[in-house]
């Protein structure tokens, strides 16, 4: 089976008295930019930990490309999936950029010259390669996220995950990454999943996911999630420009056009209207 | 109220044969809402943290007020520039440490030798000035949420009553809400009377909230102006890697395609002069 499908997945943190996820079903498809979005502690985080073995379900099954998440499979899951969280300055362990690859690959008993391969592939991928000798700690915080992705890249998996990785950077920085991904995806068929309040990373995705209390609120296309300017208001997540911009003309009176636009859309829109 | 002046200063760490700073000459005026560009590197932060008193000038002069510091300052005469003055670092909730949240806020009146009294007084009303809860008081500030942790650090420093109010990057990490509820925060301080100097990164902070612009590059100060004039001069934002805000962007698109159309700055502008054209359009 391709893709990941989480089945009837109930879930409780030790200690709580409810649980985060209950029997939810979901299914991302292989390839695709998935993003989930929802308040704080609606369980986004914990789905993309279920998905990365790091929990384990009370209840359900996790299926990652036909493979069971089990404690018995999370060396050859772990290979498969990886995750970038949101603070970057926590995930380091190298004294160098390159060390620090390299110590996420020497769990997988590769031989020398083909961790170095690895190494320089992956610093290559994400614009690296000229600080591959820089300490992690002097690098912006945009640099720190790139090298972690060289990381999980290294490990040649076949989905990605970002935890908020973009939150902590600057407008820049965040672009930087976010335009990796988007060529990744393309270049090596990467299945994206994305967790964010960002709405220019929102609108990068395929497929937006809501997921709130009660599971799964609403999935679809980005452009029918983001066009629900309510929903967004609603969870607290930021709002595409051209969407803000739409809804403050409708509330001066302006007939605009449903749906969802992009800000280049918007532009045309505007101008076909205004000329 | 104090006015910052800074006459010529330059600063090097003390690591560095290169200068952080080097003859930066800004008027600050009291009461104003100062926003700080630049990218990462450029000497923001270098440059507050001469006016918090916790960096000495290299050469020039910093005045805060009725207070002079030059290269010759000891260590009590920048101590004075921070009594008018409370710094809110970035991400300042990784340095709450206490047990409680009213602890932690205490922290910054008790080293000023305030008086009991005066203390829980300042809590009380910081803890309301940043619109937390009072019940949060006697909870432990490290159970709080992201966005209400920040509220607690930056409650710690509005507990000591600064007239002037430095912050980096305040809204970095936190999600749209929190971000637009700590922004409604800070135009409540300003509009209180205090001055406001905002390190940022968000141009569309910028075009809503100040009214002075700094814009530094290489710990040279390019410039101080409008956030409108520095907006339109589309030289000088790519010269200093500098986004235009959205709302501006678009009005740019627009005017290349031969829409006629003023200056404007939010998106909440835009909106409002290009609603009457669309609503009375003969499409």
């Amino acid at each position: 089976m391709d893709g990941i499908k989480l089945e009837n997945i109930t879930y409780t943190y030790p200690g709580a008295s409810q649980p985060v996820l209950k029997k939810l079903n979901l299914q991302l498809p292989r390839g695709q930019w998935t993003t989930l979005i929802g308040k704080n502690g609606s369980g986004k985080s914990t789905i993309a930990r279920l998905i990365d073995g790091l929990l384990v379900a009370d209840e359900g099954q996790v299926i990652v490309n036909g493979l069971t998440v089990t404690e018995d499979h999370l060396t050859t899951l772990h290979r498969q999936v990886g995750i970038v969280f949101q603070n970057p300055d926590n995930q380091f362990v190298g004294a160098t950029v390159a060390d620090d690859i390299a110590f996420g690959l020497e769990n997988q008993q590769l031989p020398r010259d083909e961790m170095t391969r690895r190494i320089d592939k992956a610093l290559a991928r994400v614009g690296m390669s000229q600080l591959a000798d820089t300490e992690p700690s002097l690098l912006s915080g945009g640099q720190k996220q790139r090298v972690a992705i060289a990381g999980i890249l290294a490990l040649e998996p076949q989905v990605i995950i970002l935890d908020e990785a973009t939150s902590m950077l600057d407008p820049a920085g965040r672009q930087t990454v976010l335009n990796l991904l988007a060529q990744l995806r393309q270049e090596e068929s990467l299945t994206i999943i994305t967790i964010t309040h960002d709405p220019v990373e929102m609108t990068m995705a395929d497929k937006i996911v809501v997921v709130d209390q009660q599971g799964i609120a609403d999935e679809g296309p980005a452009g029918e999630i983001l066009c629900q300017a309510d929903l967004l208001h609603r969870l607290g997540v930021g709002i595409p420009v051209a969407q803000d911009l739409s809804e403050r003309l409708a509330a001066l009176g302006v007939a605009v056009p449903a749906g969802y636009l992009t800000t280049n859309e918007m532009v045309e829109w505007l101008c076909r209207k205004l000329s | 109220m104090p006015e910052i002046k800074l006459n010529n200063v330059a600063f090097a760490y003390s690591n560095s044969k290169q200068r952080a700073l080097t003859e930066v000459n800004l008027t600050i005026p009291a009461g104003s809402y100062t926003a700080l560009v630049g990218h990462t590197g450029s000497g923001k932060s270098t440059l507050v943290s001469l006016i918090d008193g916790l960096l000495k000038p290299t050469a020039g002069q910093i005045t805060v007020g009725k207070q002079t510091v030059d290269a010759s300052a000891r260590r009590q005469d920048l101590a004075k520039l921070r009594q008018h003055v409370g710094f809110v670092f970035q991400f300042p909730e990784q340095q709450l440490f206490a047990e409680t949240v009213a602890k932690d806020i205490a922290f910054g009146p008790e080293n000023l030798g305030w008086g009991q009294e005066r203390v829980a007084t300042a809590v009380q009303e910081a803890l309301n000035a940043v619109g937390l809860p009072a019940d949060l008081a006697e909870r432990s500030p490290f159970m709080l949420s992201g966005g209400q942790m920040r509220r607690v650090a930056i409650a710690g420093v509005l507990a000591m009553q600064p007239e002037v109010l430095i912050l980096d990057e305040p809204t970095a990490g936190l999600d749209a809400k929190s971000t637009e509820q700590l922004l409604n925060l800070i135009a409540t301080f300003h509009q209180e009377g205090r001055t406001i100097i905002l390190i940022t990164h968000q141009m569309e902070q910028v075009a809503r909230y100040a009214d002075q612009v700094v814009v530094m590059n290489h710990g040279q100060l390019v410039t101080a102006t409008t956030p409108a004039q520095l907006f339109a001069d589309s030289q000088l934002m790519a010269a200093n890697q500098l986004n235009r805000p959205a709302a501006v962007q678009i009005a740019h698109q627009l005017r290349k395609r031969g829409v006629d159309l003023q200056a404007v700055l939010t998106l909440d502008q835009l909106a409002k002069t290009l609603a009457p054209r669309l609503k009375g359009g003969t499409d």
